[in-house]
């Protein structure tokens, strides 16, 4: 069941948000951004040593730690020539204050199927590339993202991160006789990420619009658009959340706002790690 | 049922889908409302072989008290499919799918009903899937919508949406199972038409931006469709007892 | 602006700001009153308030209407009694609604302690003052008061024996309660 919950809802105070509000009358934000800019974003490869793939990602103040495991599995019976993608999100305890222990709640659980949308829907991610005998043996790519410190918009960092784990990963090499498969120590120069996907998020506070929220902006938001860019611009997921409405004139609006920061983010991402 | 499938031709040459239907049809509506003897407010909700029902109660008083927020009502939604509702039996278990889309679906209805009139309360939004054929997340939606209406729950407007998707490369209105399964895209979206704003709003599969706006015109025709004929329910609903 | 006893559904227009206040079953926005509820329509030219009225009391909101409540005393404290509604006129309650009687609320006169009038357990016939959480009551009106009475030492059944008197049926120990007047013959 879902419940209404207090969350966020108390962090920012009234005189707070007023001065919110009136930064963005001036077409700025509290932390000097404007409107359509997103926070510093760095990405760190590698992190985890004994993952597959992994990413550390910090956009802002939001930290997000992404690890990808490979394991061999038999395909779906009803898609044999396609690999698996398991796409976990956590919001770990210690990422805020309030959070406590215990199974993906529903926020977590949106993330998580959000940004396995944007990597199967956009194809993204190669499944075909992860058939090692066609019928009998797969890799599953398990995707699992870390919400270490959240500070706003942990959608859109942990689409980053995951895309980075996953392009971090390298396919071991294979011995297959018969039926047999024996996986051995090295990798090959194979990944499963055939081109990256971004998630932009834009948050609707009153009557602006402004990408990337901050913790703050988040809370006092009415609603989020969240939606998925291929570097090619197709859009492959969108997402409103929160529990305010969005006038339909405004859709395109935003929508243009998102598709020219997913172009920046890409040529970004080109520039960090050569993927693009 | 889980053998490899072959994809069929979801548009034949008349250009009508694998129902029969043209692109900017609707599947047939039948709406009930006051089901439930026992709950505040009811509705069976069906669009082609798409039912559901739900089921209100409410206002009354938040327990446990901590959870109770000082100054609106908690809204507890629950989406579930019954095992019977899908072709292969469906664990009665609430599924991730279940979970996003009971939050997706309560934060519909928090833009609807008007939460700062019962302040410390709760309402409660029950969405049981009877019949699952392609759209049950906004039939759920409207199904609780109507289910409010026959409560008397205080709304800004009444909820009505509707799934576009493509099927080969066809904008089409309202998918059904098929094309739901094998086309390019599905994007459903609700609204609360009279105010012009929109209350439910997701996509999977692929769209140009040029599609998603086609696509939100022929939503937004679709739902004008359905809202007449959620208050042609309503009326007869409420003529009738009185 | 909308007519009189007009059908309307929630979202529909009702009038701007300009004309009309917001009433009974309807909310303002953007400068337009509309309806929230199904039902009909009462502007009133008198207050200048555009009203939807409906006969749909779901969940509390049947107090609104209620001419009396009954409510069942949980805990009696310094300044007031505090328990729950239970029945709504003729309709049971099945949740918890959290209510209480506050010490001015029970007679007319100075009261120095509640448990004269009121102990833990008992089920009154009350009227409802507002509808906040918790609820507040009354039950000075005479035809208010306590309808069901356990004995405190023993727990048994209590009967009336005068006006404001009730005799244990098992211990014969009497106590004394606010009791609703006795209805005059013929009314």
């Amino acid at each position: 069941m879902s419940a209404t919950s207090d969350r966020l809802q108390t962090i920012v105070s009234n005189v707070k948000k007023a001065s919110i509000l009136k930064a963005l009358e001036r077409g700025v934000r509290l932390d000097n951004r404007k409107p359509d800019e997103y926070r510093p974003l760095s990405i760190t490869l590698g992190y985890a040593k004994k993952a597959d793939g992994s990413a550390l990602v910090k956009l802002g103040d939001t930290m997000v730690l992404a690890g990808t495991k490979l394991e061999m599995d038999e395909p779906f019976p009803d898609t044999p020539n396609q690999g698996n993608l398991m796409v976990n999100v956590e919001l770990l305890p210690l990422a805020y204050e309030t959070f406590e222990p215990g199974p993906p709640d529903e926020n977590a659980i949106e993330l998580a199927r959000v940004v396995d949308r944007s990597l199967r829907d956009s194809k993204a991610v190669d499944l075909s590339k992860l058939v090692i005998i066609p019928g009998k043996k797969v890799w599953s790519l398990w995707v699992d993202v870390y919400v270490l410190d959240f500070a706003g918009n942990v959608m859109d960092a942990s689409t980053i991160a995951a895309v980075a784990a996953i392009y971090n990963t390298k396919l071991p090499k294979v011995e297959v006789n018969g039926e047999e498969v024996k996986v051995l120590t090295e990798r090959t120069d194979v990944t499963p990420l055939a081109y990256p996907v971004v998630t932009l998020t834009a948050a609707k506070i009153g009557n602006f619009v402004v990408i990337d929220p901050n913790l703050e902006e988040e809370s006092i938001a009415d609603a989020k658009l969240s939606i998925s860019y291929t570097p090619d611009m197709r859009i492959v997921g969108i997402q409103k959340s929160l529990g305010g409405a969005i006038k339909l004139e405004e859709i395109p609006q935003i929508e243009e706002v998102t598709r020219k920061a997913a172009s920046r983010l890409f040529s970004e991402l080109k520039n960090t790690f050569g993927i693009a | 049922m889980l053998a490899a499938q072959q994809r069929p031709r979801l548009i034949d040459e008349r250009g009508l889908r694998t129902d029969g239907r043209r692109p900017d049809e609707l599947r047939p509506i039948r709406i009930e409302l006051g089901v439930l003897k026992n709950a505040d407010g009811s509705a069976i909700f069906e669009m082609g072989n798409t039912k559901v029902i739900a089921a209100v109660y409410g206002p009354k008083e938040m327990h446990p008290r901590h959870m109770a927020l000082p100054d609106r009502t908690v809204l507890r939604v629950r989406y579930h499919m019954t095992p019977f509702s899908t072709d292969e039996r469906k664990n009665p278990a609430p599924s991730r799918r279940e979970i996003e889309l009971s939050k997706v679906i309560r934060e519909a209805l928090e833009s609807a009903i008007l939460t700062e009139l019962f302040p410390r309360a709760t309402i409660d939004v029950f969405m049981e899937v009877l019949q699952a054929d392609a759209g049950t997340r906004l039939v759920s939606l409207m199904a609780a919508s109507m289910a409010l209406a026959d409560a008397g729950i205080p709304m800004r407007d009444l909820i009505a949406g509707v799934a576009v998707g493509k099927a080969d490369e066809v904008l089409v209105l309202d998918l059904n199972e098929a094309e739901d399964m094998w086309g390019g895209a599905d994007m459903p979206i609700a609204m609360m038409p009279s105010l012009n704003k929109v209350v439910l709003f997701q996509l999977n599969g692929t769209m140009t931006p040029e599609e998603l706006r086609q696509a939100l015109e022929l939503a937004k025709k679709g739902i004008a469709e359905i809202y007449q004929l959620e208050k042609k329910a309503i009326k007869e609903k409420f003529v009738e007892v009185s | 602006m909308r007519g009189q006893s007009e059908f309307v559904f929630p979202g529909d227009e009702i009038g701007i700001i300009e004309e009309l206040l917001s009433g009974e079953g309807t909310y303002e926005e953007d400068g337009v009153v509309r309806a929230a509820v199904v039902g009909t329509t009462f502007v009133d030219m008198i207050y200048r308030k555009g009203n939807v009225i409906t006969n749909r009391r779901p969940g509390f909101t049947a107090l609104k209407k209620a001419k009396f409540v009954y409510f069942q005393v949980e805990q009696v404290k310094e300044d007031s009694a505090v328990g729950t509604i239970i029945g709504i006129e003729d309709r049971p309650v099945s949740s918890h609604l959290s209510a209480y009687i506050h010490i001015s609320q029970i007679v007319n006169r100075r009261v120095e302690r509640i448990t004269d009038y009121l102990k833990p357990g008992d089920v009154v016939k009350a009227k409802p003052l507002g509808f906040t959480l918790p609820v507040p009551l009354t039950i000075k009106q005479p035809d208010l008061g306590v309808v069901l009475a356990k004995c405190s030492i023993c727990g048994g059944d209590m009967v009336q024996i005068d006006e404001e008197h009730l005799r244990c049926t098992v211990c014969k120990n009497v106590e004394t309660r606010k009791l609703p007047e006795a209805r005059r013959r013929g009314s």
